[in-house]
């Protein structure tokens, strides 16, 4: 079956009506939290750097909850046993169960991608509309491609942990992990494997940490995949 | 064209789930002579017999066929909500003049969503999809299931048409009376068992 073919057998799976429905629910979250933060600081003082700063790095800090679960969610969901049954109208033969699984990962992972580039876009304008002198800044577009690939990174972790737990709990444990690797985000060798985003980090280069990032991103996917091949039960 | 006799020879095959050992030493040979019912209580390792022949699960033993493609029909298979019917079907790789012509004896409404189509329809779109692929083996899982009498009747010409062009054909049901004028080798799971 060729890849195009597939790629639309997914997009059509994913497209749920609970998908469709958590989707809009975090959307309209995210655009939530950035109306009330910048309302909330802007309404009564001069909006000074410091107070910009402020704002801008608690909606950081609650987005990346928000986004890390959401991709967590979504990866997870399109990935559980029950919700994957459809492969038996496609897949008869090994090869076919790689192109299957690959498929439906770079599926997944562009529509997160899309999704952050979204709400990165309404960021930027709610940014612009609540103070004239906001720029779009090279620290923005860095935390969400971070917030991005952590996302997927958990999100492939928890297709991985999936094959050994397979429950709805999974998801749970999987952001809990995400919550501790925050939470100890000195320990390096966890975090090798466990990433965390420190805010801190946009300020900076740090070649190892977006190196390391993209490595293990790509690790968990193909490791996802190959648990997926091996899924015969 | 392959003139060749399809058949699947299954020999000694062992499946387990968890505790439960649904095939123990099984054997079967079946060929394409005649439509082969496949028959037997629940649980018997029917359905999951087709997911060894499709190769979708793991089995000790060995299953050799001259079949080089093969189209399914599953029992139950979550089906996308928001598509319409003839997209759907275009998923697939099928022949579209026979699609159109089993759309029109089954009186699928093109223009539905999946989301609006009852039970039995749903099923007669699964039974498109696996008729209509030019395959050597067409495995057919309880394809009854929810089908009026008009409907069973379509799909009893339809698997008539394709045994005539010797194609092989394996189907599970709990009904054989539904199959009639069909040259049916009838295969019950609870005979063949050897523990």
């Amino acid at each position: 079956m060729r890849f195009k073919k597939l790629f639309k057998i997914h997009y059509y799976y994913f497209f749920s009506k609970i998908n469709i429905i958590i989707v809009s629910i975090c959307f309209i979250l995210i655009q939530l939290l950035h109306i009330v933060l910048w309302q909330q600081n802007l309404g009564n003082s001069v909006a000074d750097e410091m107070i910009i700063d402020f704002v801008i790095s608690s909606i950081f800090t609650i987005e990346k909850m928000i986004l890390v679960f959401f991709s967590i969610l979504m990866i997870g969901n399109f990935c559980l046993p029950e919700k994957d049954d459809y492969k038996v109208l496609y897949v008869y033969n090994e090869e076919n169960v790689s192109k299957f699984y690959l498929t439906k990962f770079v599926t997944i992972d562009l529509f997160l991608l899309g999704f952050h580039f979204i709400v990165f876009i309404f960021f930027e304008l709610l940014g612009m509309l609540y103070i004239k002198t906001f720029v779009v800044e090279i620290q923005h577009i860095k935390f969400f491609l971070y917030l991005y690939l952590i996302g997927v990174t958990y999100g492939h972790l928890t297709t991985i942990i999936l094959k050994i737990l397979p429950s709805n709990l999974t998801v749970f444990i999987v952001f809990i992990l995400f919550l501790v690797s925050d939470v100890f985000n000195y320990n390096w060798i966890f975090n090798t494997f466990f990433p965390s985003l420190d805010l801190t980090l946009l300020k900076v280069e740090n070649t190892h940490y977006d190196i390391n990032l993209f490595i293990i991103s790509l690790f968990y996917f193909v490791i996802s995949i190959i648990c997926q091949r091996g899924n015969n039960s | 064209m392959n003139t060749e006799l399809l058949t699947i020879k299954i020999e000694n095959i062992f499946k387990k789930y968890k505790k439960n050992i649904v095939f123990n030493k099984f054997n079967l040979e079946l060929d394409a002579s005649k439509i082969n019912l496949l028959i037997g209580y629940n649980g018997c390792g029917k359905s999951t017999l087709f997911k060894m022949i499709l190769k979708l699960i793991n089995y000790k033993g060995k299953i050799t066929t001259n079949c080089q493609i093969k189209s399914y029909c599953p029992d139950k298979v979550i089906l996308p909500e928001y598509i319409k019917v003839y997209d759907f079907l275009k998923l697939f790789d099928l022949d579209f003049k026979k699609v159109d012509c089993l759309i029109d004896k089954f009186q699928l409404d093109l223009n539905k969503q999946i989301k609006e189509l009852s039970k039995g329809m749903r099923q007669k779109l699964l039974i498109i999809q696996c008729l209509c692929k030019d395959a050597d083996l067409y495995l057919l899982d309880e394809p009854l299931s929810g089908l009026d009498q008009a409907s069973i009747e379509i799909l009893n010409k339809e698997l008539k048409k394709l045994h005539n062009k010797k194609k092989m054909i394996i189907v599970i049901s709990h009904s054989i009376s539904n199959f009639k004028n069909l040259n049916l080798n009838v295969v019950s799971l609870e005979d063949s068992y050897e523990i």
